[in-house]
């Protein structure tokens, strides 16, 4: 017994940095955050510690609702889209012979690495009124006047499914290169026809690797931004510019942290559902 | 010969809600090759562990060379392990798997280099030095580990089923080696395996073990031919068991009533009439008449004949009191005066009636 | 019949991989072409040139903000590193009921919208009175980069079978030895390219480092940023080719260490 304990005091002192690190730097900053959508908002501007609920009566304001209703279409688009395109996509990679494999492998991780501003840049080369798509559709002559492309809300969307596209194919890879095909075999033998087999033996496999992949598009594309600032021009206002906005512009810091909590609420609320829906930790594939 | 070199005093150890070990004692000697034979699940693995001191017991003594070692880290012991799966290193190639130990007391290069050489030599891998773990077979690696933990000459090496994992061909050169190697070096050998075989081939000793308990220590002679046990008289070749009470005493022989016949066995001593007892007969004991024998009144049907390897084995459906009971015979050679369907009359020698599961043995003992 | 069926199923999953990867990189290869266009009206080819390059090399401040840019990314993985590591050996060691939680708030800033994390520091920093600038930033990168080194580290840990540092115990090696001997050679790969991965995060990041920069430490994402958003010039075609080619070299060296000795350590298992 003695034994034990004496290992367990330096392995104590080896997760003594995670703890500390942990909840000074990531829970007490989120907790604090929670606090100061409870505060008042001062004059000038800082925040008085004076405890109100004004800052989530505010969320009820049908501007700030719509704000709230347009981002979660556009994550739940956003989310389905990526499905949509993602899914096939793993599914034909995890059919190719191994060697294929490997590469298509790296090919879909290389921009994942790739700075998401770099990527979201070549879109706006893409699509600009002077810009390559515009170009070639007038020399060929399909139109006389450029297509207005960037900063449109389509343009929003597909930088967004662009961007997290990976997110969605690598998990639902995972989970189908994982999966027993000869399962698919057996319910085509037992005379399932091949959706029929699809839909009940593929789908439902490889239902974790779908889930994880919604979860981890879903929750990122909540707060992305810059997608919406640089491909949509600003025009359209979602949470995350919302936020950025009430904090840096606006300087109503107590309002901003209310709208960061039910981003944060909804985050967890999502992440609750998967857990309880796969009893996994983690979503799939995440490092 | 003679000298204890491993005393296990009263061991004990629980794992959450099961029993692993239940007080166990044992003395070893030196130079003994000494084997621990049960199902898996009986403790054997925890035993070792407890011995190498990878896990601490609850109750009891571990005294290594008569001292007591049951507190002593695993790295302050001078015993070495051979794991089932081998354990190397994957990170060192063979020459630093097999110095490890050496490298660990601060022995000077050089002699590690010849050391490790001899190693080799010895269990024939002469100029696998330089090649890394993953490009061994399974027997290659098998010679590594075994050499790895021989090296600085421990007073015991612990084997746990080391040779689990290789082909049945494979296994018996490995168990042949093995045991020349005991020999030759002369140190204690702790073996684990589950393969009765395996024990039968190479121990001088073996501990019969079941849930957690010793059923039978003794050689490999005495556990075949006088089990104590119906577990060891069952997991040690086949046995069949007879349940019954004790008629009366006749000579060197008791008559036994099982619930509906009379069956002749061993006098035991201090058997007593009446006393309840268990009689296990090994089939190649049994032999088949066509007439009713003196003393017995066990009949059945031939219902199946097996050929295998030399033997044959005929299972005979004897009627019973809960239904038919199945009872195994077996002969040298492939034909048989009898066919399948054929009435038969049973009996043996009576002191082919073995009596096991009497006093001092264990009441779980009767599960099979 | 049959067989032509399949070949044609074969053929139009080709297609299908090959059109979406063309998409994923088409834009890539885009901002590769163009910064070697000596137009500065991108959609024109106006011939090769290396001029863009130089005039990034000359821009005093997209120099500074690398110089950022780099500083940020080393010590936020170098110190998450440390603390990754040693977090996920002593949890997967040593048993403390405080470990399930603690994993779960350590792995928070991965898993919650970045954006809400950039405020909660940008807020709770001020409140504690610690000024905008590298030091926040490094604490803010830290947060985020531990949680890929924890995983990877822990992943590479839980995958190690327990024997092999069993039998270095058993053949005398006491427990600093065993760690120094066994087990850190055999994690050593997923420290490695989970600082990899966390250093090719920080030097992505737009988020957190545009909460956090104060006015003289901009990182290169940030400066990026605020350059699209108003007036482009073909020099960021230039300065993006470079940063992926960096990250394109982290993922493939991160990507030998992880499968090649992964593979070989599954291997081993069995």
């Amino acid at each position: 017994m003695e034994k034990r304990r004496r290992h367990d005091g330096s392995f104590f002192l080896a997760m003594l940095p995670l703890y500390v690190t942990t909840l000074v730097f990531v829970l007490l900053p989120v907790l604090y955050v929670v606090a100061l959508s409870f505060m008042k908002r001062d004059a000038t501007w800082g925040v008085t510690s004076e405890f109100t609920l004004e800052n989530y009566i505010r969320l009820w304001d049908p501007i700030y609702l719509k704000v709230l209703l347009d981002s979660l279409k556009i994550a739940v688009k956003t989310t389905l889209l990526a499905l949509a395109i993602g899914y096939p996509f793993a599914y034909c990679m995890a059919k190719l012979p191994p060697r294929k494999r490997g590469i298509v492998m790296v090919l879909v991780i290389v921009p994942f690495w790739t700075n998401a501003l770099v990527r979201i840049y070549g879109w706006m080369i893409l699509l600009r009124a002077n810009g390559v798509v515009n170009t070639l559709l007038l020399e060929i002559g399909i139109v006389d006047v450029p297509l207005k492309l960037l900063y449109t809300d389509g343009a929003v969307l597909l930088g967004m499914v662009y961007s997290l596209l990976p997110f969605m194919i690598l998990p639902s890879y995972t989970s189908i290169e994982k999966m027993d095909w000869s399962l698919v075999e057996a319910a085509r033998d037992l005379g399932a026809g091949k959706m029929r087999a699809f839909l009940t033996v593929t789908l439902r496999l490889t239902l974790p690797g779908i889930l994880s992949g919604c979860v981890l598009v879903f929750v990122p594309s909540m707060g992305l931004f810059f997608i919406s600032d640089l491909l949509g021009g600003g025009k359209e206002v979602l949470m995350g510019n919302l936020i950025q906005n009430q904090i840096l512009t606006a300087r109503n810091w107590p309002f901003g942290a209310a709208l960061s909590v039910v981003m944060m609420l909804m985050t967890l609320l999502f992440l609750f559902v998967y857990r309880k829906s796969t009893k996994q930790s983690q979503p799939e594939g995440m490092a | 010969m003679g000298d204890v070199i491993l005393q296990l005093d009263g061991i004990a150890k629980r794992f959450d809600e099961t029993d692993a070990l239940r007080g166990i004692s044992l003395d070893v000697e030196r130079g003994e090759f000494i084997t621990f034979l049960g199902p898996s699940g009986c403790g054997k693995t925890t035993m070792l562990r407890i011995i190498s001191g990878l896990e601490h017991p609850d109750r009891g003594r571990v005294i290594l060379q008569g001292q007591d070692v049951t507190d002593t880290e695993p790295n302050q012991r001078n015993v070495h392990t051979v794991f089932q799966n081998y354990a190397l290193f994957p990170h060192m190639n063979v020459a630093a798997n097999i110095g490890y130990s050496l490298k660990l007391q601060g022995v000077k290069k050089q002699e590690i280099r010849e050391r490790v050489e001899a190693m080799l030599e010895l269990v024939q891998l002469p100029g696998f030095a330089k090649r890394t773990p993953q490009k061994l077979s399974g027997g290659q690696r098998q010679r590594v580990a075994i050499a790895r933990a021989l090296i600085d000459n421990p007073d015991l090496l612990l084997l746990d089923e080391p040779l689990g994992a290789l082909d049945l061909q494979l296994r018996r050169q490995m168990q042949t080696e093995l045991k020349r190697l005991q020999k030759r070096l002369g140190i204690t050998f702790l073996y684990i395996t589950h393969d009765q075989e395996e024990a039968m081939n190479m121990s001088d000793r073996i501990v019969v073990m079941n849930e957690g308990t010793f059923e039978q220590i003794g050689t490999p002679a005495e556990i075949y031919e006088r089990p104590a046990t119906s577990f060891a008289a069952q997991f040690i070749g086949t046995a069949n068991i007879f349940h019954g009470r004790v008629e009366q005493l006749q000579g060197d022989a008791a008559q036994i009533l099982t619930d509906e016949q009379m069956i002749l066995a061993e006098r035991a001593e201090g058997l007593a009439p009446q006393e309840p007892v268990t009689v296990a007969v090994r089939g190649e004991k049994i032999r088949l008449h066509r007439q009713p024998q003196p003393g017995f009144t066990l009949a059945g049907v031939v219902r199946e004949h097996h050929y295998s390897g030399g033997i044959l084995r005929m299972i005979i459906g004897v009627p019973g009191s809960g239904g038919e009971q199945e009872v195994v015979a077996s002969h040298q050679g492939m034909e048989s005066a009898f066919q399948v369907g054929d009435a038969v009359y049973l009996d043996w020698e009576p002191a082919a009636g073995i009596l096991v599961d009497r006093k001092g043995a264990r009441r779980n003992g009767e599960k099979a | 019949m049959k067989g032509k069926k399949h070949t044609q199923r074969r053929w139009g999953s080709g297609i299908y991989l090959g059109v979406i990867l063309a998409l994923m990189y088409i834009p890539i290869v885009l901002v590769i072409v163009y910064s070697f266009n000596k137009q500065k009206i991108s959609a024109v080819w106006g011939g090769f040139s290396l001029d863009w390059y130089r005039v990034l090399f000359h821009d005093q401040q997209m120099m500074g903000a690398l110089w950022n840019s780099l500083k940020l990314g080393i010590s936020s993985c170098l110190i998450s590193g440390v603390i990754g590591t040693l977090g996920a050996v002593g949890m997967t060691k040593g048993r403390f009921r405080t470990a399930g939680a603690i994993e779960s708030i350590a792995t928070l800033p991965i898993m919650i919208p970045e954006i809400i994390l950039g405020i909660a520091f940008l807020t709770f920093f001020s409140f504690v009175g610690i000024p905008y600038g590298m030091p926040a930033m490094i604490i803010g990168h830290c947060t985020f980069c531990i949680p890929y080194i924890f995983i990877n580290v822990r992943t590479r840990l839980l995958g190690i079978d327990p024997s092999i540092e069993e039998a270095a115990r058993d053949l005398g090696a006491g427990g600093g030895r065993v760690f120094w001997d066994i087990t850190l050679p055999l994690i050593a790969p997923g420290i490695l390219s989970g600082m990899l991965l966390a250093f090719a995060m920080s030097l992505d990041d737009v988020i957190i480092s545009f909460f956090l920069a104060g006015p003289t430490s901009t990182t290169l994402p940030v400066r990026v940023y605020s350059q699209l958003k108003t007036a482009v010039t073909p020099e960021i075609n230039a300065l993006c080719t470079l940063t992926m080619g960096v990250t394109f070299c982290i993922v493939i060296v991160s990507q030998i260490l992880g499968s090649n000795k992964f593979k070989r350590n599954r291997r081993e298992e069995l």
